[in-house]
């Protein structure tokens, strides 16, 4: 991963792909999980076997999408944008920003097989950016 | 009355001042994907773009120009075509500041392949600040040895009278395209 990864210590590093790798084996289906900084440095990620992909392309995308999300969200009057959603027919990829991080904010990407329900995913991918946020909290 | 629109693109490297020149001339405050910057190390500045930034300036008689910028940052290539998509114009922006302005430059070359040849452009040289002169002659023989003759135009980004004067130049480059339909 990149070594400027949002400047989070190695260990820190270490614990979030924990937390990623946790989320991965319990919930089906999943076959990649992702944690980015918003400006699109891949901090740590996990791939299903049998799966090839590029998580530092993904998380300067899921930058970008995020951005655009929150631009979106802004000319139609709402708050800040909180994830975006990309259900296809093969797989549901959600990604949420982390709460209540602030340096340096950060980007939970999840990806599931269109089989689980986008509900489920999307469960998964909260309860994962939570566990993430209090990993981080309680160590700072 | 029916308006037509110029998209013109800004492009150059992190912190070069594509979007800094953007707000100096949108006449309303334009869109942008700003996000926290975690490479200080980089460009040491509080936000960066991360999507492309958008502005819109009205030049009267039903002509207004939408002007985008790129992510400067190389990990948002996959931006920068989409972006550059039909555009009129490319401002290149040089970071004077910067250790190797001319290899800037030629990795944006690189980039933008296709659409060089092609697209009205000219060369911004930006942050004078930083230099004794502006190496005008420089990338004047670079671009001679490229079969290029753009426009080289020191500037400062952050006056608006510079920026409308870059916009101004990409449209003379296309003066006949603005009069050709009128
Ligand atoms: N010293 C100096 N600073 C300048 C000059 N022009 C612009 N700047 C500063 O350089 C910075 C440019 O930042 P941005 O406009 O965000 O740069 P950008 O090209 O949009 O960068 P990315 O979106 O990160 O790719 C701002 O802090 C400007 O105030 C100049 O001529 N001299
Ligand atoms: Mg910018």
């Amino acid at each position: 991963m990149d070594a400027h990864a949002g400047e989070l210590p190695p260990e820190l590093v270490e614990q979030c792909r924990d937390t990623l790798e946790q989320a991965m084996a319990e919930t089906d289906g999943t076959v990649f999980a992702l944690l980015a900084t918003v400006d699109g440095l891949a901090v740590a990620s996990s791939t299903a076997p049998g799966w090839d992909i590029a998580a530092e392309r993904v998380a300067a995308m899921a930058s970008s999408g995020h951005a655009l999300g929150d631009t979106l969200a802004g000319e139609i009057g709402a708050d800040d944008c909180n994830g975006v959603i990309i259900p296809t027919d093969r797989l549901s990829v959600v990604f949420l920003a982390v709460p209540d991080v602030a340096a340096p904010p950060l980007i939970l990407g999840l990806a599931a097989t269109a089989q689980e329900s986008l509900g489920s995913v999307l469960f998964a991918a909260r309860s994962c950016a939570h566990a993430i946020r209090d990993g981080l909290t309680a160590t700072t | 009355m029916n308006v037509r629109e110029h998209k013109i693109v800004i492009t150059g490297t992190m912190g070069a001042g594509k979007t800094t020149a953007i707000r100096q001339i949108s006449d309303h405050p334009p869109l942008l994907t700003d996000v926290a910057n975690t490479r200080r190390d980089e460009s040491d500045k509080a936000t960066t773009t991360a999507a492309f930034d958008f502005g819109e300036l009205d030049l009267g008689d039903g002509e207004v120009l939408r002007i985008y910028g790129t992510p400067g940052q190389e990990r948002f290539d996959f931006m920068w075509p989409i972006v550059a998509r039909g555009a009129l114009g490319i401002v290149f922006l040089l970071d004077l500041s910067r250790e190797d302005p001319v290899a800037d430059l030629e990795r944006y070359f690189s980039a933008f392949g296709k659409q060089l040849g092609e697209t009205p452009s000219v060369l911004a040289l930006n942050k004078l600040d930083a230099v004794e002169a502006a190496p005008v002659a420089l990338f004047q023989q670079y671009l001679e040895g490229r079969g290029l003759s753009w426009p080289i135009i020191p500037t400062d980004v952050r006056e608006r009278e510079h920026v409308l004067d870059l916009m101004e130049v990409v449209l003379s480059l296309n003066e006949s395209l603005l009069t050709e339909e009128s």
